[in-house]
């Protein structure tokens, strides 16, 4: 039995580290302390809210509507618009490419301007003018300075009713565009675009190269152009957006001065509605790359139905939420795997899609698969929590400003907003569909679409064979 | 006095009192904190909306060559925790608020930006003016970045058939300056960075006294600079020293020509190399205006002559890049048509060149400044690019005052200057050729 002196020493030798310890360890605390508390801070600014408000006016002439949003802080004028089913999805399929060609002609000439004076007369006056085809559509847009707003009026209402089509001009569009077909197997990226196309869109309209097709593209002549022009451009497919510097009846002017002058044209011929359901695919594009690229697709909603801000939400918070995402956190965060994964919903006039993207070293991809799958799959069992509902929603409402930033993006979004019938009151009311959707109704569109796995196709890796 | 002679002196009297037309560029105001931050306010009041942008004058210059790669890297770390918000959060916080947020890393600086409804203001402040002095990230955060930035560097460099050439070409062009490395690294520098390396490269350069806040959107001086004060007022300055790099004054002349596989068609491009923007002799302004005056749009000389006449090209850019400390780049580009040789496609330019200077007149000069001037009511549209155009040109070195007379001093372009301007780009520069090519079928 050891002596009480020994007993005491003996405990000063445990007690006297573990008090240091103690001590260390409150000071460390201590001094741990944060300057401020971040969350405290942003919970606060809920306090310095301004309200913004925006007026969206339906302006109507004869059989033609605008939406216009005026905005007067800075003179400049943009209009957007788009002719309804007259995309490359809709060329003749022996002149594949030819919207795409039409629609970079209208900017050589129109009216007694040729060319080059046309040209001129966009960059001296800061005038923007452009037109474009996606698979649905064919879009233009003009955006100018107050000051030369009736300058820039004019010259898009030669380019509607007196397009030049010069011979010359022809030639050397034909020649740009058959050189954007001949590098577009360049990059690794866009390689993967034709062939998700192909592949996804099968055997329909969607599935065309968006550059149209060499051997048609040679053929066209001026007077394909025009005939083309002639039944494409017709007011009855019109979907018009303003905003800027101007007012009511300065809309409704342009209405009628500019696109009331264009033919009416026959009514809409749709295509035929795709059904895509995936079947957790894979197909490889062999290419020596130092980093494969995949994109996804699986069966999506359409704007209008019910499913749409369900689905929205659940597949923000699953790869739309930028880093935060699940798969960011999963595949960029944790694992450093990829600088970037996304998924996303797309919707054309007749498909509509949940697609997504994410590049890996080859070496690295069916890791980076799995994960992917496990992801997808544990949104579809298990969906999301009340608390990532809420964050998801704050987020998606806390930023909605930020889209009355630039004056030609709200031309585009009164567009969009006409082309899904969504009313002049969407953007009062859209916060408001956000924040009313219910936990019940997330995690039934997440059971409904992330329970099968999607199909990949991927770039840039082989398929392993079996031994 | 007879009436000819009130007429003179009417006319003297008046333009003694000529104010200039031109406006400034941007509702913007300036002050410096007492610890050197310089701060810019832009008023712009159409949507309650705010970009909030911090540029640190540090980049891709300022680390040794071996750890190429390592200013993009901080830039990582810098959302992997600090001393008041753990590793995550800042994500969290900025996306749970509707911040949208991001940065980026150039040659000479990294900038951080938030762009949000302006209620969050002050969250962004106290995350910045955080960041700025209290980086805190973990071994593990370390590592996970350093593998992120690897994966950037295939994904959005080595992936494309092209960066194999246009990093070779870099070389060529700066040779020993630390311009001359790509701002991303390479494989073999971004592993050869340790942790020390960032923390060490953070102390030295990331201070106030060597950064610019701009916050331009629906604002007011009076109403955040109390909040300024408040979250960036009290971080001290490290007085900080950057070494400029050294100009290149070598006169030469040199070809790069590569052919590599993925490629589909020729280009041709030339590089001339110039003093800085600053120290030029007659004004960098006629390098901007030579610039828009040569191969700007279709109108444009060497579009006519290269691409509609000569066909030996279907398209030509012009660019005048003063984004360098030490120098600043001229550059021609060419889409070579097919069956066209890069030789002739080279002689064609020089004789377009050629034509283009004789044609140099007083109505060139007004066409090219009228097709500048023009875009700019463009720059007052979204509150964003007040911030970033600012940004750009403070951290160059120029004053606000500069920047704001741009209409003016665009305008104060001699036809002389531009022909000067000319001359030196063509007939005094250092001049690199960079032509890529496919591969040639067997």
């Amino acid at each position: 039995m050891m002596s009480k002196t020994k007993v005491f020493q003996t405990s000063i030798k445990i007690l006297l580290p573990l008090c240091l310890i103690v001590a260390v360890g409150i000071g460390f605390f201590f001094n741990y302390t944060k300057d401020f508390d971040i969350k405290k801070i942003a919970a606060q600014s809920d306090n310095y809210q301004k309200k913004m408000a925006v007026k969206v006016q339906k302006i109507q002439y004869k059989n033609l509507t605008a939406y216009l949003i005026e905005e007067h802080s800075n003179p400049i004028i943009a209009i957007s618009f788009i002719f309804k089913h007259a995309g490359y999805a809709y060329d003749d399929k022996n002149q594949l490419g030819i919207s795409q060609i039409s629609a970079k002609m209208l900017l050589n000439g129109a009216g007694k301007y040729k060319e080059d004076e046309f040209a001129s007369i966009l960059e001296e006056n800061g005038i923007k003018m452009g037109f474009g085809v996606t698979a649905d559509d064919f879009s233009g847009y003009l955006i100018t300075p107050s000051a030369n707003r009736k300058t820039a009026y004019n010259l898009l209402k030669q380019v509607f009713l007196n397009p030049r089509l010069d011979g010359d001009s022809l030639e050397l569009t034909k020649q740009k565009q058959l050189m954007s077909l001949q590098k577009q197997n360049e990059h690794p990226h866009s390689q993967l675009s034709l062939a998700f196309d192909k592949e996804i869109y099968a055997n329909t309209a969607y599935a065309r190269n968006a550059l149209g097709k060499k051997e048609d593209i040679e053929k066209l002549t001026d007077s394909d152009i025009k005939k083309y022009l002639l039944q494409a451009l017709t007011s009855h497919k019109l979907i018009i957006g303003m905003s800027g510097d101007l007012d009511a009846a300065q809309a409704q002017n342009i209405l009628k001065e500019i696109f009331a002058k264009l033919p009416t044209g026959n009514p809409l011929d749709g295509l035929q509605k795709i059904e895509y359901y995936s079947k957790g695919k894979q197909i490889y594009i062999k290419r020596d790359t130092p980093q494969s690229i995949t994109r996804i697709s699986a069966h999506g909603t359409y704007r209008n139905s019910a499913d749409f801000y369900p689905l929205y939400l659940a597949n923000y918070i699953l790869g739309s939420s930028g880093l935060t995402s699940r798969l960011s956190i999963r595949m960029r965060e944790e694992q450093g795997l990829t600088y970037g994964v996304y998924t996303y919903l797309t919707m054309k006039d007749f498909s509509a899609l949940i697609e997504g993207e994410f590049s890996v070293a080859p070496q690295d991809y069916d890791k980076a698969k799995a994960m992917f799958e496990q992801e997808w799959l544990k949104m579809g069992n298990n969906g999301i929590s009340a608390k990532e509902l809420e964050l998801a929603k704050k987020s998606l409402i806390d930023s909605f400003n930020l889209r009355f930033a630039e004056t030609s993006a709200l031309a585009d979004m009164l567009v969009l907003m006409q082309k899904h019938n969504l009313g002049t009151d969407f953007l009062d009311n859209r916060n408001d569909y956000i924040q009313n959707v219910g936990l019940e109704q997330v995690n039934a569109a997440a059971k409904k679409y992330f329970s099968v796995l999607p199909d990949f196709i991927t770039i840039g890796k082989e398929e392993e064979k079996t031994k | 006095m007879n009436n000819l002679q009130k007429c003179v002196f009417c006319t003297l009297f008046l333009s003694l009192f000529q104010t200039s037309a031109t406006a400034k560029l941007f509702n913007a105001e300036e002050f410096f904190l007492p610890n050197g931050l310089q701060v810019v306010i832009v008023q712009n009041h159409k949507a309650p909306i705010v970009k909030h942008m911090v540029w640190y004058k540090a980049g891709a210059v300022d680390n040794e060559a071996q750890k190429a790669g390592l200013a993009h890297l901080l830039e990582h770390l810098m959302f992997r925790g600090t001393k008041n918000v753990r590793d995550g959060e800042f994500n969290l916080i900025a996306t749970q608020n509707g911040i949208e947020n991001n940065a980026f890393t150039s040659f000479d600086v990294t900038a951080y930006h938030e762009f949000a409804d302006v209620k969050n203001l002050e969250t962004i402040m106290a995350l910045e003016a955080d960041r700025m002095h209290n980086l805190n990230f973990d071994k593990q955060a370390f590592l996970s970045e350093q593998s992120i930035v690897l994966q950037e560097r295939k994904q959005a460099i080595e992936n494309n058939p092209a960066s194999k050439f246009s990093e070779r070409l870099q070389k060529i062009i700066w040779n020993d300056s630390p311009y001359a490395l790509p701002v991303s690294g390479t494989q073999d520098t971004i592993k050869a960075i340790t942790f020390a390396d960032i923390t060490d490269f953070y102390h030295r350069y990331y201070s106030p006294d060597n950064a610019i806040l701009i916050i331009s959107g629906d604002v007011s001086k009076k109403e955040i600079k109390p909040l300024i004060n408040k979250y960036y007022g009290n971080i001290s300055a490290t007085k900080v020293q950057r070494k400029k790099p050294s100009a290149l004054t070598q006169k030469f002349e040199a070809k790069l020509a590569m052919s590599l596989p993925d490629i589909q068609s020729t280009s041709l491009s030339q590089t001339y190399i110039l003093p800085s923007f600053h120290s030029l002799k007659n004004s960098g302004y006629a390098y901007i205006v030579l610039a828009q005056y040569l191969a700007t749009g279709k109108t444009s000389p060497l579009y006519k002559n290269l691409v509609k006449d000569e066909k030996v090209a279907l398209g030509v850019q012009s660019q005048y890049s003063y984004a360098n400390q030490s120098n600043s780049l001229f550059r021609l580009n060419l889409i070579v048509q097919n069956n066209i040789s890069p030789d002739v496609a080279e002689e064609k330019l020089q004789q377009a060149l050629g034509k283009a200077y004789a044609a140099l007149d007083e109505n060139a000069l007004a066409t090219a400044k009228k097709k500048i001037l023009a875009d700019l009511v463009y720059e007052r549209d979204n509150p964003e690019n007040a911030a970033e155009i600012l940004g750009y040109w403070l951290s160059l070195g120029f004053t606000l005052d500069e920047v704001q007379n741009y209409e003016e001093n665009i305008q104060a372009v001699s036809l002389d200057e531009l022909k000067d301007a000319f001359n030196q780009v063509f007939y005094h520069s250092a001049r690199i050729s960079g032509i890529l090519m496919p591969e040639k079928k067997p």
